[in-house]
């Protein structure tokens, strides 16, 4: 039966499709996307198909070390016919050995843990998008190729302070300090540093965006207080957007579609009526590669529509069907033409 | 001749690649991981007892796996007919899925991640173990009929079906990432102006 006959679990149960997928060799690559690239009516049958195999993860159970190590020792070091069996464990001389190394190890591991216990430090590659939650339990969700950085611990009597680069949407939890006799207590700010601004809010929702020398801070939700390095301060409310300019030291406040410039929360890129010289510099900042343009024309065409945001040869492939350019992928370069 | 490399050496390294593999595969067959370490250290001992003939094609890892299994079933069946419990002479195979954190709509995704495990857990055990040496392990049908001492038909109805389960469940509770396949599809094209 031809590929083009496949149905989604014809692809599932295809051991070529599942090399593909889940350990793929450069020329599965070239196969698939070419016969994709002729059969795009077959793409949501891929997708699902892919998907399906892409579940199939299972935690995995690591063999301890010293374990691995004393079963190969069995073997080695014993004559073949008195292997001893790896489960009558240990002999009580040996079981001082082991004591000993658990409390070097232990008082390396401590040693270790003391000096990295300042800051704790969050990165994503590019393409990657990374979910966690910082020790109030405010959560965070990490743009590609952005890092977050904070302090290990926090406490009440202080202001949670994270650093920022790349972008991040947060939703931070309001936190207060224990009432102490009569007064009431009090929140804690919590400040996202980032080039060239303070970010402090009590408990709300919103994403700060730092790349090419702009500052973007967008609101969903709550009020937040913007410190601009020359001392400017402005509050902002849901639906606003900052975007502030370290090159000019300009800043621009006005009402947006909040969840249209956080869309890459969801896996999608929403362009409304920009160029393509912007979606470009999207995919650069996602995927760190360059983007190139044919000829300038081409690079303020505009462009409607969503992309999802998480594959980037989807994004190309789009791109090419819909708006009739040709894309040339060379390594890190991609080729724009009409 | 001399042999391409020293055959320690070779044992060594298919003793540090495969040592692992086969401990979490043991893992998923038996709570007893001092059985499953026995089992290991019986068959590399029989592996350096011949490590010359280790460049030997035959040894790879499809091999390891299918005599590791031999070993820590007939220990599993030995105890279980020590013990009298013929209710449950059937193998057992445990596993769960490992989802990748995802942001969107968490109390949603929590529920579609229970849904999968549960979808998991109604699976047969002998449909767990297929699926897990072909999708996670990357073995051919073949060596997976040879593995388990399945006919190659049997193993594919068997990964058939249990896909299907599963897809059925993806379908019903409608993963995020295939929202944006709907969104995706929905997109309109704008002609170019120029």
């Amino acid at each position: 039966m031809p590929y083009t006959d496949y149905s989604v679990m014809d692809f599932v149960m295809d051991e070529r499709f599942q090399r593909w997928v889940l350990h793929p060799e450069p020329s599965d690559h070239s196969f698939w996307n070419q016969w994709l690239s002729q059969h795009p009516e077959k793409k949501a049958a891929i997708e699902e198909a892919a998907r399906l195999l892409l579940l199939q993860q299972y935690p995995i159970a690591p063999w301890p070390a010293h374990r691995m190590q004393k079963v190969k020792e069995n073997i080695q070091q014993s004559p073949p016919d008195a292997v001893p069996s790896a489960s009558q464990k240990f002999s009580i001389k040996h079981s001082y050995r082991v004591a000993a190394a658990v409390l070097i190890l232990a008082a390396a591991v401590m040693v270790f843990r003391y000096k990295s216990i300042q800051t704790t430090t969050y990165q994503t590659a590019y393409g990657q998008t990374k979910a966690f939650s910082l020790p109030d339990s405010s959560s965070v969700l990490l743009n590609a190729n952005s890092s977050l950085r904070y302090s290990r611990h926090w406490n009440t009597d202080k202001p949670r302070e994270v650093w920022l680069e790349g972008e991040a949407f947060f939703k931070v939890r309001k936190w207060h300090t224990p009432a102490q006799q009569t007064d009431a207590s009090a929140p804690v700010k919590f400040i996202v540093h980032v080039e060239g601004l303070d970010v402090e809010v009590m408990g709300t929702e919103f994403n700060v965006q730092y790349r090419h020398s702009t500052v973007q801070v967008v609101l969903n939700e709550g009020k937040i207080d913007v410190k601009v390095e020359d001392g400017e301060r402005v509050v902002m409310r849901p639906g606003d957007m900052l975007q502030y300019s370290l090159e000019t030291n300009q800043l621009v406040h006005q009402q947006v579609d909040t969840d249209k410039q956080t869309s890459w929360r969801n896996h999608l890129l929403v362009f409304d009526n920009q160029t393509l010289a912007e979606v470009g510099r999207v995919i650069e900042d996602y995927y760190g590669v360059q983007v190139v343009f044919s000829h300038a024309a081409l690079a303020q065409e505009k462009i409607t529509g969503t992309l999802p945001s998480d594959n980037l040869e989807v994004i190309l492939q789009s791109l090419e069907t819909i708006y009739q350019i040709r894309i040339d992928q060379q390594k890190e370069k991609i080729i724009m033409d009409k | 001749m001399k042999p391409a490399s020293d055959p320690e050496e070779t044992w060594e390294k298919m003793y540090t690649l495969y040592g692992p593999v086969l401990y979490n595969y043991g893992s998923k067959l038996t709570t007893q991981l001092d059985w499953v370490e026995d089992c290991i250290q019986d068959l590399f001992t029989e592996l350096w007892e011949k490590k010359d003939r280790l460049e030997d094609i035959r040894y790879g890892k499809a091999y390891l796996i299918k005599s590791f299994r031999r070993k820590l079933v007939h220990k599993i069946q030995t105890d279980q007919q020590q013990k009298a419990h013929y209710h449950s002479s059937e193998l057992q195979f445990h596993i769960t899925f490992s989802f990748e954190s995802s942001w969107i709509e968490r109390e949603k995704q929590k529920e579609q991640e229970s849904q999968l495990q549960k979808a998991l857990s109604l699976l047969s055990h002998r449909q767990r173990e297929a699926i897990f040496l072909k999708f996670y392990e990357n073995h051919s049908y073949d060596e997976v009929a040879d593995i388990m001492k399945i006919e190659k038909s049997a193993v594919y109805t068997l990964i058939y079906k249990a896909m299907t389960q599963l897809r059925e469940v993806v379908k019903k509770t409608l993963i995020p990432s295939q929202i944006v396949l709907t969104i995706f599809m929905m997109f309109s094209a704008i002609p170019f102006s120029g």
